[in-house]
């Protein structure tokens, strides 16, 4: 056998790649002086979102109004699941209060148009309230300066305007969009007798209206 | 990567630097990794020992000095050392198990395999001052100067260890010789 044949034969031995799991454990091994991650505010800006969008809704907008009998309803437009605000990135909230009843409207410029409904609501005094659901009868266009409003068109409210009784603090939900994808937009409604809101109530409120512009912010960090 | 890039990069790797402890892993492990592989024939074992072999800069012990040898040569040396001490205590030294011929793959899959495990049991057979220099030689090309340093011994005790260890090799392996199958044949 010469050098030549040798060589062919002992480089027919192949060792194989090394895992690149290997890495990894180099650097979970390190002493922890060693473990500093440069980018650690990015993974907790991740952890963040993570949260966020675990909280599963998203609040777009709230208002807390007094009807003329003394009920107090509290107003909450969400979106299921967060994520589906961004396909409709201006879309507004109206609510409008008269006597016994709240004209609630969602409209997005993007498609010009809006649904919008009216809630009526009876108290029986012993902390239930009868309430009736049906579609708005003001147009957009009576009860918001939104540029064009005039144009928008009205399309009904996906679920049945049934009337039911509701407790006190007992939050329910009138739908207002479900969206080809599955994405849902609602109203989540609160009413109670005669007591204002306390410091929490007005805290969870700003939360849950900045809880989307929270994760514009996030994800602008990240795009 | 040149000697002063890689001196400043340990530099920083010991003051906390992970990501250049990571820089100086991307550099070496490869090579590091198949030379452990081939004197322990286990992977999981080369992977421990070239981790190891990292970890052990890092030390203020470290007994590397960038003036007296390259970190290349340091970390070679670093896993021969381990390597050996490994096998040493294990009492079962034997190395991966065979690959087994795949009765299902072509003839000339499992003839390679054949190849392949004869080869490398014919190197593992070899005396362990053969054996290293061989496979830093043969397999990682490194030059016989650098090689001599990182075993401390003079360039010609290298060149006779290489040639014993090459001419043990063509007697072992005589049977996989071209000629040798004709001669079969």
């Amino acid at each position: 056998m010469n050098d030549q044949e040798l060589d062919a034969l002992l480089n027919s031995w192949q060792a194989p790649s090394p895992s690149p799991a290997t890495r990894e454990a180099l650097r979970q091994a390190l002493p922890p002086a060693h473990r500093r991650r440069p980018y650690g505010w990015m993974a907790a800006a991740a952890g963040i979102v993570a949260a966020i969008f675990l909280l599963g809704v998203a609040s777009m907008g709230s208002g807390q109004a007094r009807l003329a009998d003394g009920t107090y309803v509290k107003t909450s437009l969400q979106v299921d699941p967060p994520s589906a605000r961004q396909q409709m990135p201006k879309a507004g909230h109206v609510l409008l209060t008269r006597g016994s009843s709240q004209q609630g409207y969602f409209f997005d410029p993007a498609t010009q148009t809006y649904t919008g409904y009216k809630l009526a609501v009876k108290p029986f005094g012993d902390g239930t309230y009868l309430t009736s659901v049906e579609p708005a009868t003001k147009t957009l266009a009576q009860v918001s300066s939104t540029a064009g409003a005039g144009n928008y068109r009205q399309v009904p409210l996906p679920g049945p305007t049934v009337a039911r009784v509701v407790r006190e603090g007992e939050a329910f939900e009138i739908a207002l969009l479900v969206a080809p994808g599955g994405a849902r937009v609602y109203e989540r409604i609160e009413l109670s007798r005669g007591e204002p809101p306390s410091f929490f109530d007005h805290l969870g409120d700003a939360i849950r209206a900045h809880h989307m512009m929270l994760i514009h912010w996030i994800h602008g960090l990240f795009n | 990567m040149d000697r002063g890039t890689e001196q400043k990069l340990l530099q920083k790797a010991r003051s906390g630097d992970e990501n250049a402890l990571l820089r100086l892993f991307d550099e070496h492990h490869g090579p590091l990794f198949r030379f452990a592989w081939r004197l322990c024939g286990r992977a999981a074992d080369a992977e421990d020992m070239v981790q190891e072999s990292f970890l052990a800069l890092l030390k203020p012990s470290s007994a590397f000095d960038s003036r007296r040898s390259s970190l290349r040569t340091y970390l070679f040396g670093a896993v021969r050392n381990q390597a050996w001490k490994r096998l040493r205590c294990r009492e079962d030294s034997s190395a991966d198990p065979p690959p087994v011929a795949d009765l299902r793959s072509p003839e000339s899959e499992t003839l390679r395999a054949e190849l392949e495990h004869a080869v490398a049991r014919a190197i593992r057979q070899l005396p362990e001052a053969q054996q290293e220099v061989l496979i830093l030689a043969q397999y990682e090309q490194l030059p016989l100067a650098e090689i001599a340093e990182l075993l401390e011994i003079e360039i010609g005790a290298v060149k006779s260890r290489l040639q014993r260890a090459r001419a043990a090799l063509k007697d072992t392996l005589a049977d996989y010789a071209p000629a040798g199958k004709e001669r079969q044949a």
